[in-house]
């Protein structure tokens, strides 16, 4: 408990902790003190002087040290001869603050008449205005009129951009600083400062490129003027026409919560929703401003079915009755084996759920998977769910005692605002290790750096474990953990040198690392694409430090995997993989996984793929031969996928914007979104087309059920019908009652419903009124906080069992001396960044990442071509000198067209030789 | 002739002793003397109780009490440093600029026996951009002063180690202020911090640091080499010692003076700098700087001390004296004054910013013949609501020129608006 | 290249300070004497020796007076027109310098020759009037003066001696 301190506020008593400053202790009791520069997630600068007030502090005798008392008996108050800034000043026990009286008044009046001398006064235009603090203050505490010659107004060129997202109008601007601060503090991008000094002050931004930030759009958001807008939604509508529908960022595995606000169907911008245990009130500005696939004129409309060669129009009926009587001949002939389903992992859970349903229930098949069946793809990840963060942990709670290991992650591309929010452990004392094959922007923050050589994942992770396991007592303790002697074994012989020498880590580094982490109270370990890709191995041993610290299960600890999309953990929950069924439940019979299933396609031995939200043939051109193969191909899809023109039939979906349905994040947290927009007729959410093929094909077993009715009489045979079909016919109303069958089939989501999500009141949200400077930040939760569902760990014993591992060595390849990574960037090119023009200058480019001292060596320019050669294949690309890269190796990014990783790579990392591209 | 002798000069010692700027010369007066008895024979305490009991008080501006400020530093945090104050840029000042350029090796010595009283190893000099001079001889006269040992590493075999480096500003008035001044050593724009934490305890890359003007720290080499009760015969019981007061505008012989602190402003005028310089008498004066409130010759009698000036509404400030004759018009002097804190206001805070360009603007349209009635009434309103609201004292300051002017000259001004073309 | 050709100047005013920002602005000074004025690419040069984001550079050129973003003269001509120069003759020698170099103050003449700006308070006041050039002072310069003293600097200019308008090799 932190020690409270009393004070009266005009005549009000309340108790706040020690340091609170008086604004916030105010906010407590609904006191509005106004304010400009001030806001709650900044640090006090106290530059506006809008928050000042009267402050007294008790008198104290000199010579006893006792509190002098008045006329009346009570303690003398000692006024301060100026009025002092609320936003900075501290409270102090038997404080008196006077927030209103015609001192202070003056004063307020005083800074508002003041900051309007500069301002335009252009509200009817501008896009701030109706959740505009400088509106409100003026309504509030202004004057009323000013004295000031509007003909003396410094006039500036009327809005200049800073860069492509944002606006800068000089003139409104009253130099608060929030956006630098937020920049500077937040973001920990410094790329907004300001020009000349006093009257002539103003925001710059000479980065390159201009305004070089992936969390730009939140300076607009706490712009307490609008003096920062968003090239995305200037003059598209008045605020107060727009209606805000709770949703949350389908675009990675943060899960933001945000808005989309609506006038007359268009999603006209996004904002965030306030949830301290995910984004705060922040967004990245993919979430922000990659909205536009949803209104893409290319979203496909209507089903098609393949005729004569050519995808043309077809009605529901039609495509549905085809499709199914197609699966059912395949089923009847060749068995529900010779179907494969892929789902991807940005549907819903309540899709995820159906379609493995439908699989393994109505079609008899474990075939299936949410990833795309290429070279690239990542091996499943149970950890995660078995070890993962604690529920209850609440990653803004966490500071001085925490420790956090980001491995093989790059938060500021996987999970932008994951890195705000690790900056903000650090900001609040807490201490980041990195552990990276390359350089991430989250270095910067981090206590050490473990730069590791891809391929020795296995041996870093040795020499964090060693230590841990030889400081557990024999006896007891060891006994209790399941593996140990296993996991022993494995250490042996392992030491700091031992490790320097194979990973490439300092031991010194090692050994203070291995101290942190064996000191932590609470340790939380980030993983993301490299480790992943790096194999069970590698993620299982950081399970392994979580239960040698006896970390895991316990408050504020535990793993948070990066998997991509923004449900990919959802669609392991939900078991759209081949091995296990829903909530991790064992599966007899196996299924294939998707590369499996493209082997078989080509191999003849597949019939039939049905896929939903992913692009194989996107991702890897060479997939489109096994789709060739088989004999039926579905594909459920927002657009024309190079997989979706490739299908027998195309059934057109709903995107995020116009269904509901849920989605759990990488801190496990299942989150709801609404419906914010109507959709066509023509158009249905997936879950719905799963259901109408399930009843369609429920036919068959009915009928199976029921053959043989010679023998019985027509009221039996009837009896067992009816009986058969309540079992298998699907009668989902709406993705609210999937969500009640999944709670009934996974235990993780028992208490999971659409009611239980909606919850609003929680601790969260902001006090009643106070829009005063908020207003325009962020908006009040009213979609729900959602529930972060407990690990594994929490609800069984296994928190004291080793996952299997062993260390090992990198194979080095004499000829192939650098090492090739498929990188993930926040701006690639996924059908969700369809239509986001503005990120366009933004996105990845189809180029290889060199380190100068590389390209050095290598003799290469930017914009040179060289050809990447590996033991598969070769890539061309050109060349772009970076510290991103580290010496050695060489970075090309995922997901971007004409960067055809998939033609090389190997496996985590790829071996490669690097030679000049002639011509 | 003055009335009152200066017994001999504590700062000003390039009056009395030529070239004493080379180091041959300050060294054949005892230069360095003091430093080497202090750093060898004293105690770091007993050098800030020295300084304590002489009752030296700052010079730069404020007239806090040195060994006070010393006392405040924490023993325990490391490193810590000294930081001399030669930013002098409020009009009218120019007495640092003489210290400088004619008595610097005192100034240094001043130095490390200061940095020594509070456990600083490295002392910065930030001085004004526009002594670009001055920043090159200092550079050359530490260099001087290292090479007989004198700063450097284990200064006259003491153990002790003083580096001193100089940081030449680059024009801008806040930069005086110490935490802006802080800010801009560390590279940054100066705009003044938050306080607390005050320099002593969180300054210079958020260590303990000392702030002191030039003349705060010329002095401490006599008190040390002569003692507090030395110190304390000139000057008066609560203002010791003497002061280099600038004088300047329309007197007949401006420049800088070291007077004994408690002669009066009459004497100091008439009799020091040898009164108005032509029959044109004088209208008001601007006694410490431009930030000061004026006096006018009802106030002559004023001695110069912190506390007497003070009583009379005004401040000693950093001891500059503006004459200003009856040609001077009172409008054009605030509107002249005005424009220097519009043009220095860093632009931090909301009342300074924009509230210096709104006394500005009234100002000038009185001054071009556009005066409206009311315009008094509102610049002392805009004044009320400045002063005391501003992030730092410059927001303040601006509003002393108003508040002069309306309280001195109101009928001048008055006439001035109605005599207008409106 | 501006830390090649000034190696050693750079060097010692690193060593100066515990933090590599400390040493902006006298690397603002060098940069702004090499390249005449602090553009685009002279703010980057000097982001990049010391390792920081150009927009907190660029900040800081902006805020000081003697930094020039735009192209200034070979000597720039600083007049103090601050209280009490105002009333001692430095509106005088103002209008006298715009007329004998052609230019209003703010300006740079057409030679490229002179800059003239009025500035604040020079600490020089009993000098008045006053003025500075490339931040060397010129005291009592009463308009029977402005003559010499201009003839004097163009000489100066001519002599081929380096010039510094950041005052790097100011002599008195
Ligand atoms: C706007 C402003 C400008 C200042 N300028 C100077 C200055 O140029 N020189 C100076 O010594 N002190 C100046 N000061 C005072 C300093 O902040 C500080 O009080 C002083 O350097 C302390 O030194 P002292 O105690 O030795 O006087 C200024 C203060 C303010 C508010
Ligand atoms: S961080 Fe991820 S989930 Fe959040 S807004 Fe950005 S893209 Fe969306
Ligand atoms: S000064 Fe307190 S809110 Fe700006």
């Amino acid at each position: 408990m932190p020690e409270l301190v009393t004070l009266t506020i005009d005549g009000q008593m309340v108790s706040v902790p020690k340091g609170t400053v008086i604004v916030e202790a105010a906010r407590q009791i609904q006191n509005l003190i106004p304010v400009f520069c001030y806001h709650p997630k900044l640090a006090p600068v106290g530059m506006c002087r809008m928050c000042v007030v009267k402050v007294g502090t008790p008198k104290v005798d000199r010579a006893t040290g006792k509190p002098e008392l008045d006329a009346n008996g009570n303690p003398a108050i000692a006024m301060m001869p100026r009025l002092q800034t609320g936003c900075t000043t501290p409270v102090s026990e038997g404080m008196v603050v006077i927030t209103a009286d015609e001192e202070v008044k003056h004063a307020q009046n005083g800074v508002l008449e003041a900051l309007l001398t500069s301002h335009p006064l252009d509200c009817p235009v501008c896009d701030k205005g109706g959740e505009c603090p400088l509106q409100n203050l003026t309504m509030g505490w202004g004057p009323g009129k000013t004295r000031f010659d509007y003909n003396d107004k410094v006039h500036f060129e009327k809005p200049i951009p800073l860069g492509d997202l944002i606006y800068l109008d000089r003139e409104r601007c009253i130099l608060c600083a929030r956006c630098v601060r937020f920049q500077d503090e937040i973001a920990g991008d410094p790329v907004l400062g300001f020009d000349n000094r006093g009257r002539s002050w103003q925001i710059i931004s000479k980065s390159d490129p201009v305004f070089d930030s992936k969390f730009s759009g939140n300076t607009t958001d706490i712009c307490p003027v609008g003096a920062l807008t968003s090239a995305d939604f200037r003059f598209k509508a008045r605020v107060w026409e727009l209606q805000p529908i709770p949703t949350v960022c389908n675009h990675c595995p943060v899960g933001c919560n945000m808005t989309f606000d609506m006038r007359s169907n268009e999603i006209k911008r996004v904002m965030p929703r306030e949830n301290d245990a995910v984004n705060e009130i922040w967004l990245c500005d993919r979430g922000r401003y990659a909205h536009h696939f949803v209104g893409s004129k290319q979203r496909l409309t209507t089903p098609l079915i393949r005729k004569n060669g050519t995808l043309q129009a077809a009605t529901w009926d039609e495509a549905i009755e085809l499709v199914s009587r197609q699966l059912d001949g395949i089923r009847s002939t060749a068995g529900g084996k010779a179907i494969g389903g892929l789902a991807g992992p940005s549907l819903p859970n309540e899709d995820l759920f159906a379609f493995q349903r439908f699989f393994r229930e109505t079609l008899g098949s474990n075939n299936l998977d949410h990833r795309s069946g290429t070279a690239l793809d990542l091996p499943l990840d149970d950890v995660g769910a078995q070890f993962g963060l604690t529920s209850g942990t609440d990653l803004l709670t966490l500071g001085k005692g925490t420790v956090v290991l980001v491995f093989g992650a790059d938060p500021e591309e996987e999970a932008p605002v994951h890195l705000l929010r690790l900056r903000g452990i650090d900001t609040r004392g807490g201490t980041i290790i990195t552990a990276n094959g390359r350089p991430t922007k989250l270095d910067q923050w981090a206590k050490h750096k473990l730069r590791f050589r891809y391929g020795s994942e296995g041996a870093l992770l040795a020499g964090l474990l060693k230590p841990l396991v030889d400081a557990t007592p024999t006896g007891g303790n060891r006994a209790a953990l399941r593996g140990f002697g296993e996991l022993k074994t494995a250490l042996s012989g392992i030491t700091p040198a031992s490790v320097a020498q194979s990973a490439g880590v300092a031991a010194e580094t090692l050994t203070a690392v291995n101290e942190l982490i064996a000191g932590a109270e609470n340790l939380v370990i980030f993983y993301g694409r490299d480790a992943l890709a790096a194999g069970p191995n590698v993620t299982g041993a950081l399970a392994n430090l979580l239960v040698m610290t006896r970390k895991a299960g316990a408050a504020n600890s535990g793993l948070i995997g990066l998997i991509p999309g923004a449900n990919g953990r959802g669609a392991l929950d939900m078991g759209v993989r081949p091995d296990r069924g829903p909530g991790y439940a064992a599966v007899s019979q196996p299924g294939l996984s998707a590369s499996q299933m493209f082997e078989a396609a080509q191999a003849g031995r597949l019939k039939a793929l049905y896929i939903a939200g992913l692009d194989p043939v996107g991702a890897d051109p060479a997939t489109a031969a096994a789709l060739k193969k088989v004999e039926l191909v579905v594909v459920q899809e927002l657009f024309l996928t190079e997989t979706a023109k490739l299908a027998d039939v195309v059934f057109p979906v709903l995107s995020v914007a116009e269904r509901e349905g849920t989605f759990t994040n990488a801190e496990r947290r299942v989150q709801r979104f609404r419906q914010a927009r109507r959709s066509l007729p023509s158009q249905r959410p997936d879950w719905q087309i799963l259901q109408s093929l399930a009843n369609q094909l429920v036919a068959e077993p009915v009928l199976a059920a029921v053959s043989g009715a010679a023998e019985r009489s027509r009221k039996q045979a009837r009896r067992e019908e009816s009986k058969v079909r309540s079992r298998t016919e699907w009668n989902y109303a709406s993705p609210a009652e999937i969500l009640m069958d999944v709670a009934g089939s996974v235990a993780a989501y028992k208490n999971v419903s659409y009611a239980t999500l909606q919850g609003a009141d929680g601790a969260w949200g902001r006090q009643t009124n106070e829009n005063y400077y908020f207003d325009g930040t962020s908006y009040e939760n009213t979609g729900g906080l959602g529930t972060q569902i407990p690990a594994q760990v929490e609800t069984s014993a296994t928190a004291t069992t080793l996952q299997p591992f062993k260390s090992g060595g990198r194979v080095e390849y004499a000829d192939r001396p650098f090492t090739l990574v498929g990188a993930p960037f926040l701006y690639d090119d996924s059908a969700l960044m369809n239509d986001a023009n503005l990120l366009n200058n933004r996105r990845a480019k189809a180029q290889v990442a060199l380190h100068p001292l590389d390209a050095e060596r290598l003799g290469v320019q930017n914009g040179d071509h060289v050809t990447l050669a590996s033991g598969r294949g070769t890539l061309t690309l050109p060349v772009y000198r970076t510290r991103l890269a580290a010496p050695g190796v060489v970075v090309v990014p995922l997901g971007v067209k004409g960067a055809p990783l998939t033609d090389i790579v190997e496996g985590a990392w790829t071996a490669v030789s690097i030679r000049r591209a002639e011509g | 002739m003055p009335k009152t002798e200066l017994k001999e000069y504590i700062v000003l010692r390039n009056r009395e002793i030529p070239n004493i700027r080379d180091l041959d010369v300050y060294v054949a007066n005892g230069g360095y003397e003091t430093a080497r008895n202090a750093l060898t024979t004293m105690t770091p305490q007993a050098i800030v109780d020295e300084v304590k009991k002489s009752g030296l008080r700052g010079r730069g501006g404020a007239g806090f009490p040195c060994g006070v400020k010393w006392g405040f530093v924490p023993k325990e945090l490391n490193p810590k440093y000294l930081v001399v104050n030669a930013d002098e840029s409020e009009p009218g000042t120019f007495n640092n600029h003489e210290i400088i350029d004619l008595n610097p090796h005192q100034m240094i010595e001043g130095v490390v026996i200061s940095a020594f009283a509070i456990g600083a190893n490295t002392a910065y000099i930030y001085i004004r951009g526009e002594f670009a001079y001055g920043a090159r001889l200092l550079e050359q006269v530490i260099n001087e002063a290292r090479e007989r040992g004198f700063v450097g590493k284990n200064v006259f075999g003491s153990g002790f180690d003083i580096d001193i480096h100089v940081h030449r500003g680059a024009g801008a008035y806040i930069c005086g202020e110490e935490t802006a001044l802080l800010e801009s050593l560390e590279g940054k724009i100066g705009q003044p911090r938050l306080k607390p934490p005050f320099p002593a305890v969180a300054g210079l890359y958020a260590k303990p640091t000392v702030v002191n003007n030039v003349e705060t720290l010329t002095n401490v080499p006599r008190i040390i080499a002569k003692g507090a009760d030395w110190f304390r015969s000139f000057g008066t019981e609560k203002s010791p010692g003497t002061k280099a007061v600038s004088i300047s505008g329309h007197v007949k012989n401006p420049g800088n003076y070291e007077i004994p602190l408690g002669i009066t402003m009459r004497e100091f005028i008439y009799d020091w700098a040898g009164g108005m310089r032509s029959d044109v008498p004088l209208k008001f004066i601007i006694p410490g700087g431009a930030s000061s409130t004026w006096l006018t010759t009802e106030h002559l009698d004023t001695p110069l001390t912190w506390d007497d000036m003070a009583a009379a509404g005004t401040m000693l400030g950093s001891g500059a004296v503006v004459i200003l004759d009856e040609s001077v018009s009172v409008v054009k002097a605030a509107l002249k004054i005005d424009e220097f804190f519009k043009h220095e206001s860093c632009g931090k805070c909301t009342p300074c910013r924009e509230g210096t360009h709104f006394l500005v603007k009234v100002w000038e349209r009185i001054d071009e013949g556009h005066g409206r009635s009311g315009d008094i009434e509102l610049l002392a309103d805009v004044g009320t609501q400045m002063l005391g609201k501003c992030f730092c004292p410059l927001g303040d300051s601006a509003v002393s020129a108003v508040n002069s002017a309306i309280k001195f000259f109101r009928p001048e001004i008055e006439a001035e608006i109605a005599g207008g073309t409106h | 290249m501006l830390y090649d050709k000034h190696k050693a100047e750079i060097d010692a005013i690193l060593a100066k300070y515990p933090s590599k920002r400390s040493a902006l602005l006298p690397m603002l000074y060098i940069a702004q004497d090499e390249y005449g004025r602090l553009d685009r690419d002279s703010i980057g040069e000097v982001a990049e020796i010391l390792d920081l984001p150009p927009t907190d550079v660029y900040e800081v050129a902006g805020f000081y007076t003697l930094f020039y973003n735009e192209e200034v003269g070979k000597i720039v001509l600083d007049v103090c027109d601050d209280v009490p120069c105002c009333f001692c003759g430095a509106e005088e020698l103002v209008a006298d310098l715009e007329n004998r170099l052609g230019v209003k103050a703010g300006h740079t003449t057409n030679d490229k020759l002179f800059t003239l700006r009025r500035v604040k308070c020079i600490a020089a006041c009993d000098q008045a009037p006053v003025l500075q050039a490339n931040l060397e002072f010129h005291n009592k310069v009463t308009p029977d003066k402005v003559d010499t003293l201009l003839a004097e600097l163009r000489s100066e200019i001519e002599s081929g001696k380096p010039i510094s308008i950041s005052g790097r090799f100011a002599e008195h």
